[in-house]
């Protein structure tokens, strides 16, 4: 798709005006390069109804409907699904279960909600699964050949707008996408912050200086401090930057990227009925509201790794726990200013029961502990001496 | 669910707008903000339907400053207003015209290319449904695109002073002292007009706002736990304290 357009294999047009199809034994759709004349757009092919019909696969995803079937659709697409996302000291949280329902049937206990579209930036996706499967793989399409044009990454929010007027001449059909975009921005500031920072920082440079450049993840003065101390450097590696933008020092990136507002953990969250929001802790679908929960108590900004995976493990084991929709396993996916890292899929059947046996034994722990001091309590009035000894 | 709020004094606009953003029943954003600035002296306040309200203020906004920027001056209160007013009604009213059913009902997109910024995808028959109320997926017919919004514009101008206007989703546009939007108006605007006068001080109509918000603590039945309130005059558009103080 992207290197077609890029070679010019096609051109570009102005009209819609409709084009005749030339039958061929597969139905109206499947043209050959050739057949393409000049007044007829590009079109984006799809298998027709017919085809499916033929040769049919068994769907896996909810959508066993076609976003743009003629009838009268026969429930309400609920985002059967907890999926969540959230931004912390040491970038962002994608978490999902795996179950795709369709109505009352679970279609795939193992489908994969959470899909890279680069590097460094993840989506989560609930609602329709073949509306999200399509509109994952045209996301990642604009923002390649975003990539290639600019020679630059597309910030989270861009491609969060990108999706957002892509999606926006659909409302009103039954397209249905809940995604949220997780990534971490690159810097994208020029020398003049650069310069800027840097008189911020002759202030304090002197005490900054001996400070190690690679475990610096805040977005404060101290992050402008600690850059500006290595500005040097700096200055040379954004020319090479600029000529050749895919060999960038992983360090000074990683410095860079946490300056200012401009760069660092991001989550977006956009909806096909056109709802756009940027925040910290984002939750879709059905589970969201018991996910939503358990991270509004636990998140803090400067949690752990450890924590904040942890954070998101509960979260989603609780929402799989109360919602039908929702279950299975969950996926979670970590992304820092290196990119993106993968959690291994986890079954959480033996989490529930891992916390009944915990829960099980803090039980039997507490009995034991109120014995002792009802025990204690007595020996003391007497004066015993193995209430000393006993603890 | 949203609220909005404008009072109009003799050389200032107060408006405020409450910061939820939410998604059926969950408060999906606590500091959302539904302002948008056209000009150094006007701002546009837009609730309504999810996506129509970002998409409509912003190419509301876009215009207006496209304007500036070919003519070198700032379009005025009063020639904004009415002319998102032209835009909501145009749009109201507008079809997309009827495509023959083609022989091929089923390819669901068109896809135009364009080398310098990137492709566009649009459905073939776009939109299909009528947004408007009670009609079903089923029925073909000439399809609409109206942007379901509520408005409030306020603006301050060098020669004609302080300006409020109201407009509803119908594209009605009012110059009005005070006005609000939302069902938090039923609850508000008689305490409006009970204590409104043309002369309020700026601390007379903040005062006046606060009594409008604490109303709406009391009686509403949602929570709206806290409102971005700007003010504008002759020195431009002036962010004030948010009312009340949104809980941790």
């Amino acid at each position: 798709m992207a290197l077609q357009d890029v070679c010019g294999f096609l051109e570009t047009l102005d009209d819609i005006s409709p084009c005749t199809y030339l039958p061929n034994e597969m139905g109206y759709m499947w043209r050959t390069p050739c057949e393409f004349d000049r007044d007829s757009a590009f079109h984006f092919l799809f298998p027709s109804q017919q085809c499916r019909r033929k040769n049919r696969a068994p769907t896996l995803f909810s959508s066993a409907f076609s976003s743009l079937s003629p009838h009268q659709q026969p429930f309400q697409l609920s985002h059967g699904t907890t999926t969540l996302g959230f931004i912390f000291q040491d970038g962002v949280i994608a978490a999902a279960d795996t179950r795709a329902s369709c109505k009352g049937l679970i279609c795939c206990p193992i489908s994969q909600k959470i899909m890279p579209i680069h590097s460094h930036l993840v989506v989560n996706t609930s609602g329709s699964g073949a509306d999200c499967m399509l509109w994952e793989r045209i996301l990642t399409r604009e923002m390649r050949l975003y990539q290639l044009r600019h020679h630059k990454r597309l910030s989270v929010n861009g491609a969060a707008k990108l999706l957002s007027m892509m999606l926006h001449p659909f409302k009103g059909t039954n397209v249905c996408v809940a995604a949220t975009l997780c990534g971490w921005d690159e810097e994208q500031e020029t020398r003049k912050t650069l310069q800027a920072c840097m008189e911020i920082a002759d202030v304090k440079e002197a005490m900054e200086r001996d400070s190690s450049v690679s475990t610096i993840l805040d977005e404060s003065a101290q992050g402008c401090v600690k850059m500006a101390s290595i500005n040097k450097q700096d200055e040379n590696l954004k020319d090479a930057h600029a000529m050749n933008p895919t060999v960038s020092h992983q360090n000074t990136k990683n410095v860079l990227s946490t300056f200012g507002s401009r760069s660092g953990p991001r989550v977006c969250y956009v909806c096909s009925d056109g709802l756009q929001l940027k925040g910290e802790i984002i939750s879709v679908g059905s589970g969201s509201p018991y996910a939503y929960a358990v991270l509004d108590d636990g998140w803090r900004w400067g949690m752990t790794v450890d924590e904040a995976v942890a954070l998101a493990r509960e979260a989603v084991f609780r929402a799989t726990h109360w919602d039908a929709y929702s279950g299975n396993n969950v996926d979670l996916f970590h992304i820092t200013a290196h990119g993106w890292r993968r959690r291994d899929r986890e079954d959480l059947k033996e989490e529930y029961y891992r916390e009944r046996e915990r829960k099980k034994k803090k039980i039997k722990e507490r009995e034991k502990e109120r014995q002792k001091k009802e025990g204690g309590e007595l020996a003391e009035g007497e004066g015993d001496i193995y209430s000393v000894c006993c603890r | 669910m949203e609220y909005l709020i404008g009072i109009q004094g003799p050389d200032f606009v107060l408006v405020a707008a409450d910061n939820v953003a939410a998604s059926s029943i969950i408060q999906m954003k606590h500091d959302y903000d539904k302002m948008f600035k056209l000009s150094e002296k006007i701002l546009l306040l837009c609730v309504g339907e999810a996506g129509d309200t970002v998409q409509f203020a912003e190419y509301i906004q876009k215009n207006v400053q496209l304007y500036k920027m070919r003519n070198g001056y700032e379009l005025s209160p009063a020639a904004a207003a009415n002319f998102t007013r032209k835009n909501l009604a145009d749009y109201l009213r507008s079809r997309v015209g009827t495509e023959p059913l083609r022989s091929n009902p089923e390819c669901s997109m068109i896809y135009f290319s364009n080398r310098d910024s990137g492709g566009v995808y649009l459905p073939k028959r776009a939109p299909e449904t009528c947004r408007e109320q009670g009609d079903g997926p089923d029925q073909i017919k000439a399809s609409q695109t109206p942007y379901h919004v509520n408005l409030l514009l306020a603006g301050y101008d060098e020669a004609d002073g302080p300006g409020l206007y109201y407009m509803d989703y119908l594209s009605a546009l009012a110059k009005a002292p005070f006005a609000a939007h939302g069902y938090g108006a039923f609850l508000t605007l008689s305490i409006l007009d009970r204590y409104y006068r043309p002369d309020l001080t700026r601390e007379e109509a903040v005062d006046l706002l606060k009594k409008c918000l604490e109303e709406l603590n009391k009686r509403f039945i949602l929570n709206l736990p806290s409102f971005t309130v700007r003010l504008i005059d002759k020195d431009g558009i002036h962010d004030m304290e948010k009312l009340p103080v949104a809980p941790k």
